[in-house]
């Protein structure tokens, strides 16, 4: 028998919970129902005023950010608000800056994260549904230049993959700008230049009947900029996407940060801060009490076990356990959850699904068939010890 | 070699050595460790002109309290090699040690509070594979688009392979952090 049946795992192989490598793991937001509908309210809310949600969440390393991140998208994706009223297109980027990577870098990787097929779609799609392509994108993007790249992504030979460069701000060469009929690089006139790039494909979106919102993940990667015009040019552009009158592109970001003064600068300078609205700010913390800790591993032991197969093993071994908190038995759960409720500070679902699954370990090393008291204290102080 | 240009790279090819380039990069790493994986079928000493010795790397883990998995083959009484290093890994407290005879896998992780680096390849932990064997392996960092490659990397280390039949557990780890 492998660990999986011998616990009753409904369909999966283990207890950890990552929706990067499982995508139907974005679903669970376990102990959190408060915190859920924050969220979710200010989502909702995005979408009337001022038409995208533009939200910044933080915390601690393993407080769940990601899979907020990710169970906001699947929220959208599954159950979209009334005030969504198109299909979201939602974007997952992981950023990665260093100590010289400018808006150019935050750029190129949100481009490449939309994807030029997705971009290419929807010109696509845009130049099967008008009478008049140019007249559409005249009315949609404005700025010369873009309609132009926008425009050759349905031209032949190399043309799409130049004009796709363009969009994300690799620099052509004069005779390739000659090419694409474009009088300059995109961002030769600042960070502004690009954002307008990234607004203009929102409102392509739009015109499909699609929102875009980006899921940036790991915004703690700002204070890696250390090169001061990089780290202003950055700024200006989160500026510039946080502006009011962006109402097609929106983002929700994560980023670790406890207190002002280890989140990213320039998410606490005033200019973003109202931009986004204080509101917007939201705190991922720490499982506040242990009836939350109790909740949260209730909640994953009800979504994780087969409840059927369990109350069979349970039935049939004679087992003193409870089918609400199996494989633990009533001890150790309670055991668990005093262990995770000792330093609020480590009170984290990173934590505690860790300890779930290396009790489960311990108990499958020696072959015993629920988890008792004498491996959660064992387990248990290695982790939150 | 790079994979990207612009963009910061996230994977990296070592053609050169490359389970002592993650040697040298686990003992020099500046930040706090907090996990460390150890999946090769042969362990060595790692004397002989390597340039990170195995009492170097269970110094580290000792001073450090970093938790430590180490999976390998159960080591034949003929590899006295292999032998000496267990008997060294087991002397600590902050390392669990299992044996897998199907091991065949190499896979090397580091893993820091906000970050880490994994090398997957072919070279065994020993000093043969480091001095005279001709090995390959990719170092993956746990940043931008290489942290989704390094979650699965460590699923497969911490929880699967730990849990399949045939993983059996020699030695806990016995030791609060």
């Amino acid at each position: 028998m492998d660990f999986k049946e011998w616990f009753c795992l409904n369909e999966r192989d283990s207890f950890t919970i990552d929706p990067q490598i499982n995508s139907e793991d974005a679903q669970f937001y376990f102990g959190r129902a408060t915190k859920l509908k924050e969220l979710q309210t200010q989502l909702r809310k995005g979408f009337i005023d001022p038409g995208v949600p533009k939200i910044f969440i933080y915390g601690s390393f393993g407080s769940g950010k990601t899979q907020t991140l990710y169970n906001l998208a699947y929220y959208l994706q599954h159950d979209p608000p009334k005030s969504l009223q198109l299909k979201p297109a939602i974007i997952h980027v992981v950023l990665d800056m260093q100590s010289k990577s400018s808006h150019l870098d935050w750029h190129l990787q949100l481009m490449e994260a939309l994807g030029k097929e997705r971009v290419s779609r929807w010109i696509d799609d845009l130049f099967s549904k008008v009478p008049s392509l140019d007249e559409a994108l005249t009315s949609l993007l404005s700025d010369y230049n873009i309609i132009n790249a926008v425009k050759n992504l349905r031209g032949g030979g190399d043309m799409p993959m130049l004009a796709w460069r363009w969009l994300a701000g690799h620099r052509l060469s004069p005779a390739e700008l000659q090419r694409l009929q474009l009088t300059r690089n995109s961002g030769d006139i600042g960070a502004g230049d690009m954002v307008k790039v990234l607004v203009g494909l929102g409102h392509l979106a739009e015109k499909n009947d699609e929102k875009l919102i980006f899921f940036m993940d790991e915004v703690e990667q700002f204070t890696n900029i250390t090169n001061a015009d990089c780290f202003e040019a950055v700024h200006n552009y989160l500026r510039q996407l946080s502006e009011q009158k962006n109402s097609s592109v929106g983002f929700i970001m994560s980023s670790y940060g406890l207190t002002d003064d280890d989140m990213p600068r320039m998410m606490v300078r005033g200019d973003i801060r109202n931009r986004i609205g204080a509101i917007n700010y939201i705190e991922i913390p720490p499982l506040p009490s242990v009836e939350d800790i109790r909740t949260f591993i209730c909640e994953l032991l009800l979504n994780f076990i087969d409840r059927k197969a369990a109350e069979e093993k349970i039935q049939q071994q004679g087992l003193a356990v409870s089918l609400d908190t199996y494989p633990f038995d009533a001890d150790a759960f309670e055991k668990l959850c005093d262990y995770a409720s000792q330093d609020p500070t480590k009170a984290l679902p990173r934590n505690i699904i860790k300890s779930i699954n290396e009790c489960a370990i311990s108990a499958w090393d020696v072959e015993k068939a629920v988890i008792d008291v004498e491996i959660v204290n064992e387990i248990a102080s290695l982790v939150f010890g | 070699m790079n994979i990207e240009t612009r963009s910061p790279s996230y994977l990296e090819i070592v053609p050169d050595k490359p389970v002592e380039r993650f040697l040298r990069m686990f003992i020099l790493s500046s930040k706090a460790v907090e996990e460390l994986v150890i999946i090769s079928p042969i362990i060595g000493m790692l004397r002989g002109g390597v340039s990170v010795s195995m009492n170097r790397v269970i110094e580290r883990i000792n001073r450090e309290h970093i938790k430590t998995y180490v999976i390998t083959n159960e080591p034949s009484p003929y590899h006295s090699s292999h032998v000496q290093a267990m008997t060294a890994l087991r002397q600590s407290n902050f390392i669990e040690i299992r044996y897998n005879e199907s091991l065949h896998a190499k896979v090397y992780i580091c893993r820091t509070r906000d970050g880490g680096f994994a090398l997957l390849g072919s070279g065994n932990l020993t000093e043969t594979s480091i001095q005279r064997r001709i090995e390959i392996g990719m170092i993956i960092f746990r940043r931008g688009n290489g942290i989704p490659l390094f979650q699965e990397l460590s699923k497969w280390g911490l929880e699967r392979l730990r849990s399949v039949r045939g993983s059996i557990l020699i030695k806990r780890m016995t030791l609060r952090r």
